[in-house]
């Protein structure tokens, strides 16, 4: 509603001082004239998320765009509904992507540490494996089978047969020319002798020495010979047993060739389009014919001579790690949301094993993350839960930045492991990441991460309000309806939906603006259906809505009663009646766990001549903020522009809040600050009936501040636990009028008089209206008529200056004259 | 001993002979248990060799060097130590889950002296273990110290499967010893009929002489297929065949278990049954 300006406040200067705002003013009720209902059951549930053009537009663009860099950095409250309006967009902006593929990780049989990634189409990894399955399964049968078949048996036998014939062989032609010669083979424990023989045995030594010397070197001679042939004979053992050996591995390998044959045959056939799985079942093939060894001891009933040190089976190593399938999915391209962002959640994690007191692993304990589940779709993450995750953040922009997603190993950036590990195979990146997080975040790794623009170039910064017209009130009715169908609640009648509208209004803290926290304004309903339901009523009523506004301050407020309690029992100072030089009533709004209320503090302040310091005494004691402080400086500006333009500022005054213990930030309070000062310095009393907020420039023009309506509720709640006067008032920047959406106690007691809302612009206004006396005007020698408040405030600024004059001439407070007449004001 | 009394009592290990051989050693222990025998592991110290330390060039090819050393009185006493010892320390090995009654023991004497046969003893070859000794004089010598010759293949390849029994004539003893080993093993019995003084299939000769090289498939494909007369081992795969001696040739016993990878248990007897 435009502003009235035949409403508007008296003119500054007048001893009357602004006039109260009228009723109207205080509160905008909610105008549903443009739509005919009786209850939300009659509306059409709006569709779509109103308000937030700016931030669905960048939504759109940011999931449409396929160029690195390009992801979203969604900001906002929480309570604006944000990853629900982009989830939706997302679903829609999915239909166009491809479905994404498959991948899957396989054993690399040349280098086990380095798991090969194969990509196969959207959904046949599962078939895969359960084909690389069905052929193992058949090889464990098969295998074994063919080497304990009788075809092979006794191809092994023959082999096994013809090596020990031919050692018999050359061993028999050994012997008989041994026998020729009149000599026999003796197998001794760790060889063979050559000895002379008679009868079939070993001559004794005494018998041989008997012999003759020519018979003797005859036998001599003849086993010489011999052991010539018997060294040459047990020389050649080696290259039979090795030739032994290869005919029995060609053997193995060729009977492994004929049973692993068929099975890779027929798998082949189900993936003949996939090159990559072609290459990779040869490759399975090789292996199964080189390490048939593994199957033959187990074949022959033997225990495996080696101790596998990887777990699993042995044929485990050609089973297929399913890490990321399409197959099942409800929806074609996946949009994740991965609450728990730690490292190995993000980008997978490579699992271990205890074996025999060491860690093992092997590519088949390598798990996904969410990136790999959310690859060719989009993932969502909260900033703040990736942030407070170690190593996340970082691990995610590496990832960006390489375009591949690599599962990296906390536990080695740590040091705390140095067991063997695996280094999978990367896999490409095609993903859109949506960060979600408030504005304080987003703002912060801007300024303090410059990688951030590099990898979010979206931002999409989600409304917390929009405009209020009567166009947006009936969407606002409209959302309250899908809020009531989607929670399934009471339809709320028509004047329970003005009241949500004008507490939308009060949330958005602006009675021109609408909130857009739609989970604020479901909470309120909620509790206003519950309100219903138990006064058995079929619609929720204003009453309800009213009742739930009313229980939801109550719960929060209990600090807030304390501290008025305080107010009221006298143990906090604070007057709501009389005249008081140098003392002011300041508002000030605290905020507890989401609540917020205002409470009246006592601001005063002393003054006396100095060196022209206005000294704060919150900033002194190091409890005051910067903001504070610096509106507390603004007020030496003030003065010293006003008044001291040709006299040196000659002022020492002291301001406070008192009984105020905690910190105090923020400049609301300045202008009650300035008229506490104009006050001591004039020495004319403030009336303590009107409280005072607003913050003053150095024009003393009157600044807007924020929770205008928090603060006039919480004077207003003292003056009324006291009594009413008729006289008291709140006085606040005339640019938060805009802001006024007052409780209907407060509007109920401005209508019958009993309470009043005073608009200021300038601090002339503001004195005038707490003094009763007009601020006055420069006259034509450019001072103050003496009456007025500036007039004299400026005497008593010319008098301080007079007296430091003096004290500085003389040098000494001894040698000074006696103060005339002239000198104080 | 006749064909009605057939008994066994004790197993004889040879360790200083082609006995010494774990595999050999367990399957031995195993079938003391089976046969409810006593199993005696002995190594015998040749005196023989003895001798050969005071013959002036006598001298040992080793063949873990791959040398020639002298052979003094002392170094063939210690090898002999090292021999026992090792000998020992396997069969303990191999029969320390046995619940068969073993016992180890070393003899000395003359390898080439007669040793005196006992009926109810079974002696064990190993015919790949002692390339250098023809099998028909390693099997001789076995059959000269006992009724009953237990042929080692040089890996046994099934661990369970039927007992086969080859009966020459229709009430072959061994049928019942290999009805006794069959039912102490919780196998089945195969009995199967072979007439004496029938050669085996002409393609197994084949085999045979051409060292392995004939078409074992179609050899054992036929022997699936011919009933009686053939040799049976395409069917079950036979965890030990039993046989009387003079059934089949010393090189087709040799062959079975080298060829099949299975232990043959030869029994000599007296022929009086009649004839199939």
């Amino acid at each position: 509603m435009p502003l009235d300006r035949s409403e508007s406040p008296v003119q500054a200067g007048a001893s009357e001082g602004p006039k109260p705002l009228p009723i109207n003013r205080l509160r905008r009720v909610a105008d549903l004239s443009a739509l005919a209902f009786t209850s939300t059951a009659e509306l059409e549930p709006i569709d779509g998320f109103p308000g937030q053009e700016r931030a669905l537009d960048a939504v759109r663009f940011g999931s449409s765009i396929n160029k690195p860099g390009f992801n979203l950095f969604v900001i906002g409250s929480t309570a604006a509904r944000m990853q629900r309006s982009v989830e939706t967009m997302l679903q829609s902006a999915a239909a166009d992507r491809a479905v994404p593929p498959d991948w899957i990780y396989v054993n690399n049989f040349v280098d086990p540490h380095k798991p090969v990634a194969i990509r196969l189409p959207a959904g046949r990894a599962p078939h895969f494996r359960a084909a690389i399955h069905d052929l193992i399964e058949d090889l464990k049968a098969a295998l074994p089978g063919a080497f304990a078949s009788e075809d092979y048996q006794t191809r092994r036998g023959a082999i096994d047969e013809a090596f020990h014939k031919k050692q018999a062989d050359a061993f028999t032609e050994l012997r008989e020319k041994a026998e020729k010669k009149g000599l026999i083979l003796v197998r001794m424990p760790l060889g063979f002798a050559l000895a002379p023989a008679q009868r079939g045995e070993v001559v004794a030594p005494e018998e041989f020495h008997k012999w003759d010397e020519a018979k003797r070197r005859e036998v001599e001679e003849s086993i010489q010979s011999l052991e010539m042939e018997l060294e040459h004979v047990v020389r050649q053992l080696p290259s039979w047993e090795k030739a032994h050996r290869d005919e029995t591995r060609k053997l193995n390998r060729d009977t492994a060739n004929l049973a692993v044959g068929q099975s890779i045959d027929e798998a082949k056939t189900g993936f003949a389009d996939l090159p990559e799985i072609a290459a990779h079942l040869e490759m399975v093939r090789a292996d199964l014919v080189e390490n048939v060894g593994m199957f033959v001891t187990k074949a022959e009933g033997e225990e495996s001579p080696a101790i596998d040190a990887s777990p699993g089976g042995p044929f485990d190593r050609y089973e297929v790690n399913v890490l990321v399938t399409q197959e099942g999915r409800a929806r074609a391209v996946p949009i994740i949301e991965e609450l728990h962002p730690t490292l190995g959640n993000l980008t997978g994690r490579v699992e271990y094993l205890s074996l025999q007191g060491a860690l093992v692993t092997n590519f088949r304990l390598i798990k996904a993350g969410a990136i790999h589940r959310a690859n060719g779709g989009y993932l969502l993450l909260d900033a703040r839960n990736l942030l407070l995750e170690p190593f996340s953040w970082t691990a995610l922009k590496r990832i960006l930045k390489r375009g591949e997603i690599v599962i990296e190993d906390v536990n080695r950036f740590l040091g705390l492991t140095s067991t063997v590990t695996l280094e999978p195979d990367p896999i490409p990146l095609d993903l859109k990441i949506v960060l979600f997080g408030d504005r304080l975040i987003y703002y912060l790794l801007f300024a303090y991460d410059p990688e951030l623009i590099e990898h979010f170039k979206v931002l999409a910064d989600f409304e917390d309000e929009f405009d209020r017209t009567s166009e947006s009130e009936v969407v606002l009715a409209r959302l309250v309806a899908s809020v009531a169908r989607d929670d399934a609640l009471r339809p709320l009648d028509r004047e329970a939906v003005s009241l949500v509208i004008e507490h939308a209004a009060r949330l958005a803290d602006h009675s021109g603006k609408l909130t857009l926290l739609i989970d604020q304004i479901r909470d309120l309903i909620v509790e206003a259906d519950f309100r219903a339901a138990e006064a058995s009523r079929p619609e929720v009523s204003r009453q309800d809505v009213q009742g739930a506004l009313d229980e939801q301050v109550r719960r929060a407020s209990r600090l807030r009663d304390r501290s008025r309690e305080a107010i009221l029992q006298d143990v906090a100072f604070i007057d709501t009646a009389g005249l008081r030089v140098g003392q002011i009533n300041g508002l000030s709004v605290i905020e507890l766990g989401g609540f917020c209320f205002g409470r009246p503090t006592r601001i005063t302040c002393r003054v006396r001549p100095g060196s022209g310091h206005v000294i704060d005494i919150e900033r002194e004691a190091k409890l005051g903020g910067p903001l504070h402080s610096k509106g507390v400086l603004i007020l030496s500006g003030f003065l010293a522009g006003r008044y001291a333009t040709d006299t040196p500022m000659s002022l020492y005054a002291s301001l406070v809040f008192e009984q105020s213990y905690g910190s105090v930030e923020g400049d609301s309070a300045s202008s009650a600050e300035l008229y506490a000062l104009l006050s001591a310095l004039a020495e004319v009393p403030l009336r303590q009936d009107i409280a005072v907020t607003g913050s003053v420039n150095q024009h003393g023009e009157i600044q807007a501040i924020g929770g205008v309506n928090e603060k006039i509720e919480g004077f207003f709640d003292i003056c009324r636990a006291r009594g009413l006067t008729g006289t008291q008032g709140v006085a606040i920047p005339k640019a938060n009028v805009q802001h006024l959406m007052l409780r209907q106690d407060v509007i109920d007691a401005c209508a019958e008089g009993r309470f009043a809302i005073y608009p200021i612009a300038t601090s002339d206004d503001g004195i005038a209206l707490l003094t009763g006396r007009p601020a006055g005007e420069h006259t034509i020698d450019q001072a103050y008529c003496e009456d007025t408040i500036n007039g004299m405030v400026e005497r008593r600024l010319r008098g301080f200056a007079n007296i430091r004059q003096r004290f500085g001439e003389m040098g000494s407070p001894a040698s000074a004259p006696p103060i005339s007449q002239n000198d104080v004001p | 001993m006749t064909g009605r009394d057939l008994h066994f009592r004790r197993i004889v290990l040879d360790l200083s002979g082609s006995g010494r051989n774990a595999q050999t050693a367990q399957f031995v222990a195993e079938l003391a248990e089976l046969l409810d025998v006593d199993l005696l592991g002995r190594f015998v110290e040749d005196s023989d060799i003895a001798k050969l330390a005071g013959l002036p060039f006598a001298r040992e090819f080793r063949f873990l060097e791959r040398d020639w050393h002298s052979l003094a009185q002392e170094d063939i006493m210690h090898a002999s130590a090292i021999a026992v010892a090792a000998a020992r320390r396997m069969f303990e090995r191999a029969t320390s889950s046995s619940t068969a009654r073993h016992h180890f023991q070393v003899v000395r004497h003359a390898a080439s002296a007669k040793m005196r046969r006992c009926d109810e003893q079974i002696a064990v070859i190993h015919p790949q273990a002692r390339p250098e000794e023809p099998f028909e004089l390693m099997l001789e010598a076995a059959f000269r110290i006992a009724a009953g010759v237990l042929i080692m293949p040089t890996k046994i390849v099934r661990r369970s499967g039927p007992v086969i029994a080859v009966a020459a004539v229709r009430d072959d003893p061994i049928v019942g010893l290999a009805q006794h080993l069959a039912t102490s093993a919780g196998e089945r019995l195969l009995r199967l009929n072979w007439p004496s003084g029938i050669s085996p299939p002409t393609h197994k000769r084949e085999l045979l002489s051409n060292g392995g090289q004939a078409a074992p498939r179609r050899w054992n494909s036929a022997m699936a297929t011919s009933g009686t007369s053939g040799f049976p081992f395409g069917a079950p795969s036979e965890r030990i065949v039993l046989v009387s001696r003079g059934t089949f040739d010393d090189a087709t016993l040799s062959a079975i278990a080298s060829l099949r990878r299975t232990p043959v248990f030869v029994v000599e007897l007296d022929r009086d049954d009649a004839p199939l």
